[in-house]
């Protein structure tokens, strides 16, 4: 009976435990809405990571030379295919290389190595691009690398 | 009762407290995700500047305008070394034409991407600038020594030129130069004063010609004024001045026509204080890039590093 009056009869009392409760079940809500926030984080960090892989893997074959010869990715296939089964198991790769003669835009050629289905997946993909030249038999062309990176 | 109110009221000042926080963690998570947009643009972009100024370098060294090496000899010791010929070549309108020409079609190459934007600098200027004679034609910088490395015309010839930051700072030991006149014939280095006054660097011209090579080595004061004639059969000679006191310490000149001799240049013994690199850039304020998401734009000279 105390209990009950204490209950009913206290409005303040009521006010208080209302609001106790609210902020209760907020901070509830905001603890769960930060750790949300913090595994996003992680998730793009990891994400920011796997595009510098990606940069990575295509500066490893360009500063081989792999890339230099017009059309030619047999070599940079080889290196590349060694890459992705030692140093960088865990990941997936796509490469498209774009050849354009300096002087000649119609004397051109695109060629791809890796997975050509990466797009498919529907996990996230890194993107990037760098641009490149080469001296292939005594001619110049201008070039660009663009490579899609994911999570085997 | 009064306990009852001073409990509500503590209540509530919490729930504010809690729900400034909670606002403060929203726009710092909002702060986030942008930085994060703008780091991942950045990452993205570095690379892209990365290999546009690789390619840069790359377009230089496949260009048959000049060559720069830089050589370590010992520990924070170099030794920079220009590939280059007298004259303007037979085959261009201005001096490192075909460099030029190719940074533009390269600039143009980049410029598709409505990502980024590459546009060389004053390329009127370096083709109309080459007829007047007060101006630096593809001029290399030494840093940290500040030492200039350029061309100049000359009463019609190309001079290549070596200019230090005061007519008395020396940052050098010695210079080698080694010309190649083909299928001229060498006949002799005469020297001006004929017994040059000997001082602290050294001075090495190797002369080859059809016939053999001709050689003067010996040890010069920079602060004194000697002067070199290459002298070849059949034609006007190759003349070295020093100029003691001016800070354009070397000029090389050949006035004969139809006359490209090579011409390799090193300086010797470039002692780089400790803290900082050697490093030769190219002509200055080269090429704009141009960055369309951030609307980044920067003028850029690109530079050798060993």
């Amino acid at each position: 009976m105390r209990l009950w009056k204490l209950k009913f009869g206290n409005k303040s009392m009521v006010l208080s435990l209302d609001a106790f409760f609210a902020v209760l079940i907020f901070v509830i809500i905001l603890t769960a809405s930060s750790l949300y926030l913090i595994s996003a984080e992680k998730d793009k960090l990891t994400r920011l990571q796997l595009v510098r892989i990606g940069s990575d893997i295509t500066t490893i074959l360009e500063y081989q030379g792999l890339f230099d010869e017009f059309g030619n990715l047999n070599d940079a296939e080889n290196k590349l295919n060694s890459l992705l089964s030692n140093e960088f198991q865990n990941y997936d790769t796509n490469i498209e290389v774009y050849w354009q003669e300096w002087n000649n835009k119609d004397n051109n050629v695109t060629s791809t190595i890796g997975n050509p289905n990466l797009q498919t997946t529907k996990k996230f993909i890194g993107t990037g691009k760098r641009y490149f030249i080469s001296n292939d038999d005594s001619n110049l062309y201008f070039g660009t690398i663009k490579y899609q990176i994911a999570v085997k | 009762m009064k306990r009852g109110v001073l409990f509500t009221i503590s209540t509530f000042l919490i729930a504010i407290i809690l729900l400034l926080l909670a606002i403060l963690i929203y726009r710092a998570s909002l702060e986030t995700e942008e930085r994060f947009a703008e780091g991942a643009v950045i990452n993205r972009i570095q690379d892209l500047y990365t290999s546009i100024d690789e390619s840069i370098r790359g377009i230089f060294t496949t260009s048959q305008t000049i060559g720069v090496e830089i050589i370590k000899v010992a520990d924070n010791t170099y030794d920079v070394k220009f590939i280059d010929s007298l004259g303007k070549s037979k085959d261009q309108n201005y001096y490192g034409q075909d460099f030029y020409e190719k940074l533009g079609e390269f600039a143009e190459f980049v410029s598709q991407d409505a990502e980024i934007n590459l546009s060389v600098l004053n390329m009127d200027e370096i083709i109309q600038g080459q007829q007047q004679s007060d101006n630096d034609i593809l001029k290399f910088i030494i840093k940290p020594f500040n030492i200039e490395y350029l061309h100049k015309l000359s009463s019609g010839n190309m001079d290549i030129r070596i200019r230090t930051p005061a007519y008395d700072q020396i940052d050098f030991k010695g210079i080698s130069i080694e010309t190649d006149t083909g299928e001229k014939e060498v006949t002799n280095i005469k020297v001006q004063p004929s017994n040059p006054e000997s001082g602290e660097t050294s001075f090495n011209i190797t002369a080859k010609g059809s016939t053999g090579t001709q050689t003067w080595n010996g040890n010069l004061s920079f602060l004194d004024s000697t002067s070199f004639q290459i002298e070849t059969r059949q034609t006007s000679p190759i003349t070295i001045n020093i100029d003691g006191n001016s800070n354009t310490k070397v000029i090389m000149r050949s006035t004969a026509s139809k006359f490209e001799p090579t011409v390799n240049i090193t300086l010797h013994g470039l002692v780089v204080p400790e803290g900082e690199e050697i490093e030769v850039t190219f002509p200055e304020d080269l090429v704009r890039i141009t960055e369309a998401e951030f609307e980044i734009s920067k003028i850029y000279t690109p530079s050798i590093t060993i």
